[in-house]
């Protein structure tokens, strides 16, 4: 008895400090947006394209993919070398020295790759401080998850077909990992190398993985937009203007290059750590194998099912209600919700009216803006009666 | 015509971003030299271009400063891209001032015509 006192005591007062936390990240978040909108206009402010900024760059990944996969050789053969014969790493090495802005095009793809991670994060982080991410939004947040988590393996596979020692040691280590899974372990090491060892098959898979999983973001960013009836997914021309410069200022400030080429007869040690992408080799380097996975699994699984556990910060939603007989099923109302909560079904026998609107209650967030929508009042948030709205519209344009 | 300092600096980007895409972009491409290709360098030879464009490298303080580090080839491929920055920055910027003003509302009568 005394023990569940105790673990309620700590959990309210968890609950409180995150409250209070996600609270001021909130006013802090709207404080930043307010003076962007200051400075210049809320048509320019990124903080309103936040979802749409990684997609730019998926744009600009396809682009300059495209043009490095026109001169990519996915093989490792090295034996004959002198006999000029292309591999991996010397056409990796064609592309960035003797290729017309091969070089600049490679780092436009590898910068890119970057920038969409560190937006995906930001974008996360900006659904996350303003709760946006739960009730009626769970299947944007789970698939976004989700999305992460391809952009992340998509990385790493890039980094595996440049062949240089570091893609050596990075694949060996992923085997490594792979091996450490118990029954599905074996299964997977042979997908992985397709084969039993590093061969000129295994870099052919990295290739159809890296391009292959690219396309299938495409799949799950139709998921993650399934709900959303206008989701924003282009920023205005001078924002993207802004992110390409941007990317093109770090070609030349830090430009690209590769290390020696893997030689399978060597086990290189140390590489350079991409923290975007290569963070979790870090990790594997620096735990057991076991504790590795444990934690990789933790960590996705409780990132994709947060918004189940997080319920503490905002008043449950109150679904909109429809007034049967005001409502004549014009459609107005449906076709300005943003989350296709509403939804339009033949009018019970006997109504003049063709249609009539109903809400899908686990899609609706109680927004209001089917409310405003409606010009025969028929449709209303209960807690929130029209008399309500209307003083505090007054009380508004009274304080400006 | 020009009603403020915002016209006055949208100008100035304007030129910014004309000077070099007309300039500076191409001379980078050249590997920094006036060396056209064939068919275009006797009309460039007219202007003088080519010249200027070889003199540009002469100037070793904006040598360095198109120059990247730890690169050995293709040098002119990476200034392209710096300038390809500032181009795209300052039109970027351009376009920022010019459109805030379709921020606000042109639609609102002060009384009913």
């Amino acid at each position: 008895m005394t023990s569940s006192v105790k673990n309620e005591t700590n959990n309210n007062w968890l609950k409180q400090v995150y409250n209070q936390f996600i609270e001021a990240a909130n006013k802090l978040t709207l404080a930043i947006e307010d003076g962007i909108n200051t400075a210049i206009t809320s048509k320019y402010n990124p903080f309103y394209y936040h979802g749409a900024l990684p997609q730019f760059y998926l744009w600009v990944l396809f682009l300059s993919g495209l043009l490095l996969f026109a001169y990519y050789v996915p093989t490792i053969d090295n034996a004959y070398l002198s006999n000029r014969l292309i591999n991996a790493w010397t056409s990796v090495q064609y592309i960035t020295n003797s290729l017309p802005f091969g070089g600049v095009i490679r780092g436009i793809h590898r910068y890119s790759g970057d920038a969409m991670v560190l937006f995906i994060f930001l974008h996360a982080i900006r659904v996350w401080f303003t709760d946006r991410y739960r009730q009626y939004r769970w299947i944007q947040w789970a698939t976004g998850v989700i999305l992460l988590l391809m952009v992340l393996f998509i990385g790493q596979t890039g980094y595996y077909l440049v062949w240089d020692e570091r893609s050596l040691l990075l694949t060996r280590m992923t085997v490594s990992a792979l091996d450490a899974l118990p029954i599905i372990g074996a299964p997977l090491k042979a997908w992985f190398l397709n084969g039993d060892t590093i061969t000129n098959l295994t870099l052919s898979n990295f290739l159809f993985i890296h391009i292959g999983l690219s396309f299938a973001l495409l799949f799950v960013l139709w998921l993650h937009y399934v709900r959303m009836t206008r989701p924003v997914i282009t920023p205005p021309p001078a924002v993207n203007f802004i992110l390409v410069a941007a990317i093109l200022l770090i070609v030349f400030l830090v430009p690209i290059s590769s290390g020696n080429m893997a030689n399978l007869n060597t086990q290189p040690n140390t590489y350079d750590v991409d923290w975007f992408f290569l963070f979790n080799y870090w990790l594997m380097a620096h735990m057991p194998m076991s504790v590795f996975w444990i934690s990789m699994t933790a960590l996705a699984v409780g990132a994709t099912i947060l918004p189940w556990f997080v319920k503490t910060v905002s008043p449950p939603v109150t679904p909109a209600e429809v007034v049967i007989n005001k409502c004549t099923g014009c459609s107005l109302c449906y076709r300005d919700c943003p989350y296709q909560a509403i939804e339009m079904v033949p009018a019970p026998a006997g109504s003049r009216f063709k249609l009539l609107a109903t809400v899908n209650v686990p899609r609706c967030s109680s927004c209001g803006i089917c409310v405003g929508a409606c010009a025969f009042d028929a449709i209303d948030l209960p807690q929130l009666p029209d008399a309500t709205v209307l003083t505090q519209i007054k009380s508004l344009a009274e304080v400006k | 015509m020009i009603k403020g300092i915002k016209d006055i600096v949208i100008l100035i980007l304007a030129a910014l971003c004309l000077i070099v895409s007309l300039v500076f972009m191409p001379w980078s491409e050249l590997n920094f030299t006036g060396n056209f290709p064939g068919w275009l360098s006797g009309v460039m030879g007219h202007f003088g271009v080519n010249k200027f464009f070889a003199d540009l490298a002469t100037h070793n303080k904006l040598m360095e400063l198109v120059t990247p580090k730890d690169v050995q080839t293709n040098l002119g491929d990476y200034a392209y891209s710096l300038f390809l920055f500032v181009a795209m920055t300052a039109s970027a910027i351009a376009i920022v001032l010019i459109g805030k003003e379709d921020d606000s509302e042109k639609t609102v009568l002060e009384a009913k015509k």
